[in-house]
């Protein structure tokens, strides 16, 4: 999953051909399935074009989903997760957090401190 | 929005309307999800806990003279409104049903003119109206007029800002981040809480905007920022309102359900779960309180938040909410909410 974000071209890939990319993740949806890609951008400031998909599987009118989110945007991993699951180390609001709070911002990382 | 008793009679009117819509007055097959919306309605919204079934697919020859309050013919059209959209198609000859009822039950709704230009594909035209709505609500005289146009759009540029404004900012700034000093478990703390965890600039800082409201939302019920809870606090939102129920309401649809870029930011589809988003709605509509006319968040930034939701007559959160959000993450953890901090693994 991590080449969605490394990789622009299989990212374009995903997006316009979700079934043949996502099978190429080993996500091998049957024909019955209807398969698409939603995508979006977390903040307006993030790099990517897109920095969250989602993948919405259909069939009869019946739904099933899941997201990637970009491991840069915050924005797009609350959507995705409901909270931050990775940030870049050198992101000025990660230093603004260390500073303020040191334990919290370490917890975030998954560092018990 | 109001929680409904309406006798068997009435009750019956509004679910045959409500199916006229989904049906398209009787022209094309309801959709499972339709009918699982009208079901949750029933069950959440009138407080009916065996929903019944239409006895036509037609808007009820009776209508008017069922539906005699203009409570219960404000939220039939606002049900309805809500029902043209759950296809994510958000068809004409559906939003034909629903002004239909609007027209012969008198009711003047402002979300109805979003619904039109939905189902016409005009989603800028949608921006601009909820805009526009908003602006109304922030002139002192309710009419956004050119001058309080002009002043909004000052105020979300502030590379515009000179230095008395940087300095009211400040001031802003300061006045918000003193609550951060109130005990843990305040309505105040577990609000700037809540902007310190999901790294959103506070009023007054850059990149912010100088009110609070969404924010309080989320704290108030306790719904996170994943998709689905985002969906489920505009449904909250709208259920606690009257005027603008429809414009939060119908911006949560067409963004997290039917996928419409209306604002800048995340979009999704077929995140609409009716049982969810309609529990939710009546979360909101049970509140007592006014948050949008008059309501000062600094007056009760001190009183413990559980006290507060109680005070105004705010459900908590129900085991089925809360293993509904498990797989997102979509409930607020930590002091002031009924979920517990994750600890790392």
């Amino acid at each position: 999953m991590k080449s969605i974000w490394t990789d622009d071209v299989f990212r374009k890939q995903l997006r316009e051909d979700p079934r043949r990319g996502l099978a190429s993740l080993g996500i091998d949806l049957p024909a019955s399935i209807d398969v698409k890609t939603i995508p979006s951008k977390g903040s307006p400031s993030d790099v990517e074009d897109a920095s969250l998909l989602q993948f919405l599987m259909e069939r009869e009118g019946r739904f099933a989903y899941f997201f990637a989110a970009s491991p840069r945007s915050p924005c797009a991993q609350q959507a995705a997760f409901g909270r931050i699951l990775s940030r870049e180390l050198d992101a000025p609001i990660f230093a603004q957090r260390l500073h303020e709070d040191a334990a919290a911002a370490l917890r975030e990382l998954g560092v018990a401190p | 929005m109001k929680l409904l008793d309406p006798t068997p009679q009435q009750a019956a009117a509004i679910v045959q309307s409500m199916h006229a819509v989904v049906t398209a007055n009787g022209t094309r097959a309801a959709q499972p999800l339709e009918i699982a919306s009208i079901e949750a309605i029933q069950r959440h919204m009138m407080r009916i806990a065996s929903p019944i079934a239409p006895s036509a697919q037609t808007l009820p020859a009776d209508l008017e003279t069922v539906l005699d309050t203009p409570v219960l013919r404000r939220q039939l059209v606002r049900f309805m409104a809500i029902l043209a959209m759950v296809d994510r198609a958000i068809l004409p000859a559906k939003v034909a049903v629903v002004d239909a009822a609007a027209s012969r039950l008198g009711v003047a709704e402002n979300g109805l003119k979003v619904l039109r230009l939905a189902s016409r594909g005009k989603f800028k035209g949608i921006t601009f109206e909820l805009m526009k709505r908003f602006v109304d609500w922030w002139s002192p005289s309710g009419k956004a007029r050119f001058r309080d146009w002009m002043s909004f759009l000052w105020w979300m540029l502030p590379m515009l800002h000179g230095e008395k404004t940087k300095g009211r900012n400040r001031e802003l700034v300061a006045r918000y981040r003193a609550l951060g000093e109130l005990p843990p478990g305040t309505f105040g703390r577990t609000l700037i809480d809540f902007y310190t965890t999901y790294e959103i600039n506070l009023p007054g800082e850059p990149k912010s905007v100088p009110w609070a409201m969404h924010e309080v939302y989320h704290v108030l019920s306790e719904y996170g920022v994943s998709l689905p809870s985002e969906l489920w606090l505009t449904a909250f939102i709208g259920g606690t309102q009257e005027e603008t129920a429809l414009d939060q309401i119908l911006f949560g649809l067409l963004s997290y359900h039917c996928g419409r870029q209306i604002v800048l930011g995340v979009i999704s589809e077929g995140v609409f779960a009716p049982e969810d988003y309609f529990r939710a709605m009546a979360r909101g509509a049970s509140i007592n309180v006014d948050l949008v006319n008059g309501w000062d968040l600094f007056q009760v930034a001190t009183v413990p938040i559980a006290e507060l939701r109680a005070r105004y007559n705010i459900p908590p959160v129900s085991p089925y909410e809360r293993e509904r959000t498990a797989p997102h993450d979509g409930l607020l953890r930590g002091a002031g909410h009924s979920t517990p901090v994750l600890e790392p693994a």
